[in-house]
């Protein structure tokens, strides 16, 4: 327990020196206009990613991950009003009118999808795709852009690239498709890498290859890295930090290893009870009990009050996000008996 | 076989044209037993799946069920065994018929397989309901009223309610979320606990068919590569695929981990000798120009590998 007093979020892996913080949310609320008025899809979200640092945002469908991510990305569908702020690299991009946010994002953030399958441009070469960003972004010419291309697939461990950049995406296997967008992700030099969910296609060998890759990146490139995903064991083994969401909210948010050892939060808990474990020998899992509650149907208080073992009369009112122990947690109750 | 076998396939095999996509699939399943057939997408697994129930007709092979070969049987004959085995989709969207309620779900299967009155079929479908631990209300909605864990338990519902001795699932949780998914696992294990149920159960999730499963096949590439007892799988993995399978799952850290080269190949164009050899760590000359036999290794576990003489010459 006492090695884990290093409350300094900048300072993680290397210590001395300070890592630079790439990306800092706070306070991000999102909602969705609507005829009835405004629905919130997420509120209160605050992070922040250093360089050369994954941070895993985890969560179950619906929690508000992926809407988070597209937040920061700038690509909230259009009836979504967002406040609060998102800082990268030390400019406010949240207030940008979006011509130039677009063209400090294109630069700076690289996306990987889910579903390269409809993340890529079917009917356009793969070398098409690349140039054209690389083009765009950084002004280089044809021939340079395609020499570029050819020398990122490379990197990323595609075979024979100048035959695939003459190539469509249909051509490719799931692995290879995630291979492409992984380097068009890397291919303008960003500094922030958003990923959302970029393995949960992929047969558990490729997904093993994919997260090399991207963790071979990540240190090649001192990128920050913010990692969408709904399985808490690619958490532990991937992110340093992580940030488990509920029903919209930030439940819990800490170092992966002290989350996914010994979380505060029940919902944590419970997220990792429910998993079979390697080995362990049960005949029964742990389940949370009831279901997640639907948007805008969320209670009062804490939201996941209605599921939780630990609840009584205080959870009716809303709790903040505080350090217990190790890990910051958003609960009146939090589990104390943390080995 | 041994025990009292209730299923137990032969060489078994399809072919789709040139696509060999199961090949001399062998297994038994005893009583009351869950059997895991575990492997990525393209290594046949659901359609062997399929093939037991004779949804796809076996190019070559028989289907022992409860001591009739299912692949003999005809159209009428397959049609009146089908009562006895009935099977759980992945997804629970598509497998449920959206126009028909939850009761009439209930009642089709029955209806099928004559079985009862009209009203002993009703008191069925209600005591299914109770079973999967969905209120009596819930009769008379329709799927998409539902969310996926509730209509994966509609679904689990249905095939119980012939009363099945055999029930195959194809991936019946890779749809949920976790904790979902951890209630949808514990239905499944209390009702074959109830009713003594046998289960194929496929999945290409490593830690549920650790949990669910007596005995596993891991498949590669339309064959099994090893079988064996669920603690002799993972506890002492013999082939090099088992070993690097599970070396790939998640939650074992990082750093110094065996990872396995390149992907799957196409079943168009299986490689000669051992199929794994493309991507096998240990490959050497003999897994390309002779296809390994699968040997007894002990302890119920068979693994099919060149590497396994070598240590025994050894």
């Amino acid at each position: 327990m006492t090695a884990h007093i290093t409350p300094l979020p900048a300072e993680t892996v290397s210590p001395g020196a300070a890592r630079k913080t790439v990306l800092e949310v706070e306070n991000l609320s999102l909602a969705f206009r609507n005829a009835d008025g405004l629905l919130p899809i997420v509120t209160d979200v605050s992070f922040a990613i250093a360089e050369g640092e994954a941070v895993a945002l985890v969560g179950e469908s619906g929690c508000g991950k992926s809407i988070t991510a597209s937040a920061i990305m700038g690509i909230a569908p259009d009836n979504a009003e967002i406040a609060g702020n998102i800082t990268l690299n030390g400019t406010v991009i949240s207030a940008l009118p979006p011509k130039d946010r677009r063209r400090l994002c294109g630069r700076h953030m690289g996306f990987i999808f889910q579903e390269p399958m409809t993340a890529l441009h079917p009917t356009l070469s793969i070398g098409r795709q690349m140039t054209d960003t690389l083009r765009h972004n950084l002004g280089l010419s044809h021939k340079d852009a395609t020499d570029r291309a050819a020398e990122l697939l490379d990197r990323v461990g595609i075979p024979r690239a100048r035959d695939i950049l003459r190539g469509y995406v249909h051509e490719l296997s799931g692995g290879m498709r995630q291979r492409v967008m992984i380097a068009l992700a890397i291919s303008c030099g960003p500094s922030l890498i958003i990923a959302d969910e970029p393995t949960t296609a992929l047969d558990v060998t490729i997904q093993a290859q994919v997260l090399d890759l991207l963790e071979d990146m990540r240190r090649e490139l001192n990128l920050a890295m913010l990692f969408i995903t709904h399985d808490l064991e690619v958490v532990g083994d991937f992110c340093e930090k992580a940030v488990v969401m509920y029903a919209g909210d930030v439940v819990e948010r800490g170092f992966s290893a002290d989350i996914v050892r010994s979380p505060a939060h029940p919902y944590a808990r419970g997220l990792i009870d429910a998993v079979p474990a390697h080995d362990d020998g049960r005949t029964r899992l742990t389940p949370i009990l009831g279901t997640v509650p639907p948007v805008g149907q969320w209670p009062e208080g804490c939201r996941f009050a209605p599921r939780c073992g630990r609840a009584d009369a205080q959870c009716r009112t809303r709790p903040s996000l505080e350090r217990h122990g190790v890990t910051d947690a958003r609960c009146w109750h939090p589990l104390e008996d943390r080995p | 076989m041994t025990e009292q076998s209730i299923l137990s396939v032969t060489g078994l095999s399809k072919s789709f044209r040139a696509v060999k996509a199961v090949r001399d699939v062998s297994f038994s399943i005893p009583r009351g037993k869950t059997f895991g057939l575990v492997g990525e997408s393209g290594s046949g697994k659901s359609t062997t799946a399929r093939l037991v129930l004779r949804l796809v007709e076996p190019t070559t092979g028989s289907i022992s069920f409860r001591g009739r070969d299912l692949a003999e049987l005809a159209p009428r004959a397959l049609r009146a065994e089908r009562r006895h085995m009935q099977m759980i989709f992945q997804d629970p969207f598509g497998s449920l018929n959206p126009r028909m309620s939850v009761r009439e779900t209930l009642v089709e299967p029955q209806l099928v397989h004559d079985i009862g009155t009209p009203s002993d079929r009703l008191r069925t479908a209600e005591r299914l309901l109770a079973e999967v631990s969905l209120p009596r209300a819930a009769l008379d909605r329709f799927p998409h009223e539902f969310s996926g864990g509730q209509r994966q338990r509609i679904a689990i519902a249905r095939a119980l309610a012939t009363n099945p001795e055999l029930i195959v699932a194809d991936e019946p949780v890779s749809a949920l979320d976790v904790s979902v998914q951890a209630q949808v696992l514990n239905l499944m294990r209390d009702l074959q606990d109830r009713h003594g149920t046998t289960m194929l159960f496929i999945s290409h999730d490593l830690r549920v068919v650790q949990f669910m499963c007596d005995e596993i096949g891991v498949m590669y590439l339309g064959e099994i590569v090893e079988q064996g007892p669920r603690d002799r799988i993972y506890g002492a993995p013999a082939h090099p695929y088992t070993q690097a399978l599970l070396a790939s799952a998640p939650g074992k850290g990082s750093g110094q981990r065996a990872r396995l080269k390149g992907e799957i190949p196409s079943a168009h164009a299986v490689p000669s000798g051992c199929a794994f050899r493309t991507r096998c760590p240990h490959a050497f000359d003999r897994c390309v120009n002779e296809k390994p036999a699968m040997r007894d290794i002990g302890g119920g576990q068979k693994a099919a590998c060149h590497l396994l003489d070598k240590a025994e010459a050894a």
